[in-house]
């Protein structure tokens, strides 16, 4: 183990950088279990670094600045993880100028189940007289638009794009592809959120007593959360047939255009689009 | 003799486009004419369809907004709210409560929308961050996104596409075109182009360094080039941002 003298501050190996939602969340938190990996400085795996850079331009000392969040130690990876970087427009050249060698990760879910989510939130939050508007959920969900961006200042092959519904489906093997692409020595650790529960261990007993907890909602949320290793459901609202079909029409043509980008997306994951998976293949 | 009464109807034409690119300033020449009435509240912007992202449109909604626009014998009536485009709730619900509307959208230098747009936003009571006030105004220039999702459901005779920086150079001709299109007398002369017709962010607008600038460049050129393959009208190089397209797109 190395003493704190013997780290260096320097650029991340990694940046995590989308997309918003429980997936990239879930995920991340995996990938920070792993030995090999650490959290950035001060311990937290979200930065939100390049938020204000908007408005003011990054120096060259902010660039030092964002250095002296990775200590790196001989023998493992630094990194960090903001959902929203790969949404906002401004930050893919500031993440190349502030960490040209990094790799970048974005765990990318069903665009409409996702916003389905996201309007139950916004529901319960507002309530129905107060006014709140989704074109932002929408927006976000622009995932070709914003990979293309992305590939104006990386190279392709230093992006991975993980599917939520597969990394549900395979979480070993979507793990194993992930440590891959970091280039981890280790790569047979396996998370303890993962592994199966010894026989007996009933998951609605734990739960139960999470629930038993009286903590906020979100809080329980969160707890349940790590003990079952898992991200839950979230609450979905029902969308009406002009809604969803107005969703279609601006998100058919991104969920298609991020197929062609991204060549591993299996579209049959995806509830919402399977359709476009089936007329690529015909 | 006494004039006949209004009518009420949904409205001729309706304004959908874009935030921060002279839509007051053309709104108000146009309200300048004989022949066409704004909404009855005197409100250029409606923004009645904003509120069905929450719930559906119902028949009393529809004919709610139709009542919001009067007009006598040979008048023609509308509204123009910038952000019906950017909600992609909004085009088809249009097509459902104004089907025989025409559509207007003025569009403008993205980039010089967004250096208005964001002290715009910010000078707005309530907006304290500025990641979501930044992110907004970038998304809000993706034209020729809004624009395909007007056209899935709108005919593109029916869409009338301005050009900022055009209007300016020559009001007179672009005003005469956008009579025409409206169908109503293209003779009438309007008062003046001078007066300032909106607000200004002249004086807030900060220029811009090469991070951002490279940024909005990745976001806005693959726009650009499809808007202007979308809309041959948009000439490219008036838009200063973006005139090194002008050439690639003629080519295409």
């Amino acid at each position: 183990m190395s003493s704190p003298a013997e780290r260096q501050p320097g650029p991340p190996d990694f940046v995590g950088v989308g997309a918003a939602g429980p997936g990239a969340t879930w995920w991340s938190r995996l990938l920070f279990t792993h030995p090999e990996i650490r959290l950035p400085a001060p311990r937290r795996r979200s930065l939100h670094f390049f938020d204000g850079f908007a408005m003011t331009p990054m120096t060259d000392a902010d660039v030092a600045a964002y250095h002296g969040h990775f200590p790196h130690a001989p023998g493992t990876l630094c990194g960090e993880w903001t959902s929203r970087y790969m949404l906002d427009g401004w930050t893919a050249p500031l993440i190349a100028r502030a960490a040209p060698d990094a790799k970048l990760l974005a765990v990318l879910s069903d665009p409409i189940e996702r916003y389905r989510g996201v309007f139950a939130q916004r529901r319960e939050k507002f309530g129905p007289k107060e006014r709140f508007y989704m074109t932002d959920v929408a927006e976000r969900a622009s995932h070709a638009s914003q990979l293309a961006r992305l590939h104006r200042f990386f190279d392709p092959a230093r992006i991975l794009v993980l599917q939520h519904e597969r990394c549900v489906r395979d979480p070993a093997g979507e793990y194993r592809r992930t440590l891959a692409f970091l280039g981890v020595r280790d790569r047979e650790h396996f998370p303890r959120q993962l592994s199966p529960r010894a026989p007996g261990t009933r998951m609605s007993g734990l739960l139960g007593r999470v629930a038993r907890l009286g903590l906020p909602g979100r809080a329980t949320r969160r707890a349940a959360e790590r003990v079952s290793g898992r991200p839950l459901g979230r609450t979905e609202a029902p969308l009406w047939p002009d809604l969803e079909a107005a969703l279609h029409t601006a998100l058919d043509p991104e969920v298609e255009r991020l197929a062609t980008l991204v060549p591993e997306l299996d579209l049959a994951l995806w509830p919402n689009f399977a359709h476009l998976g089936m007329r690529a293949s015909a | 003799m006494a004039a006949a009464p209004d009518t009420h109807g949904p409205p001729d034409f309706v304004g959908v486009g874009t935030q921060r690119s002279g839509t007051t300033w053309w709104f108000e020449e146009l309200l300048g004419h004989p022949q066409i009435r704004g909404p009855r509240s005197g409100y250029k912007e409606q923004h009645f369809f904003d509120r069905y992202c929450r719930r559906a449109l119902e028949e009393r909604d529809i004919q709610r907004y139709a009542r919001k626009f009067p007009r006598g014998p040979g008048q023609i009536a509308g509204e123009w709210t910038p952000r019906y485009m950017f909600d992609f709730w909004t085009p088809p619900l249009i097509a459902r409560a104004a089907p025989g509307a025409k559509l207007l959208i003025m569009f403008r230098d993205p980039i010089e929308r967004f250096r208005s747009g964001v002290p715009h936003r910010l000078s707005l009571a309530g907006e304290a961050r500025i990641e979501p006030v930044a992110a907004d105004a970038i998304e809000r220039g993706r034209y020729a996104t809004q624009l395909r999702r007007v056209l899935a459901c709108h005919a593109r005779e029916r869409v009338l596409i301005l050009q900022y920086e055009k209007c300016r150079a020559d009001p007179f001709a672009e005003y005469r075109r956008t009579l025409a299109f409206l169908g109503v007398d293209t003779e009438h002369r309007p008062a003046g182009f001078d007066t300032p017709r909106g607000t200004t962010q002249a004086a807030t607008k900060q220029p811009l360094w090469d991070d951002l600038v490279a940024a909005l460049l990745a976001t806005y050129e693959p726009e650009v080039a499809q808007l202007a393959e979308l809309a041959p009208e948009v000439d490219v190089s008036l838009w200063r941002n973006f005139a090194h397209l002008a050439g690639d797109v003629v080519a295409r």
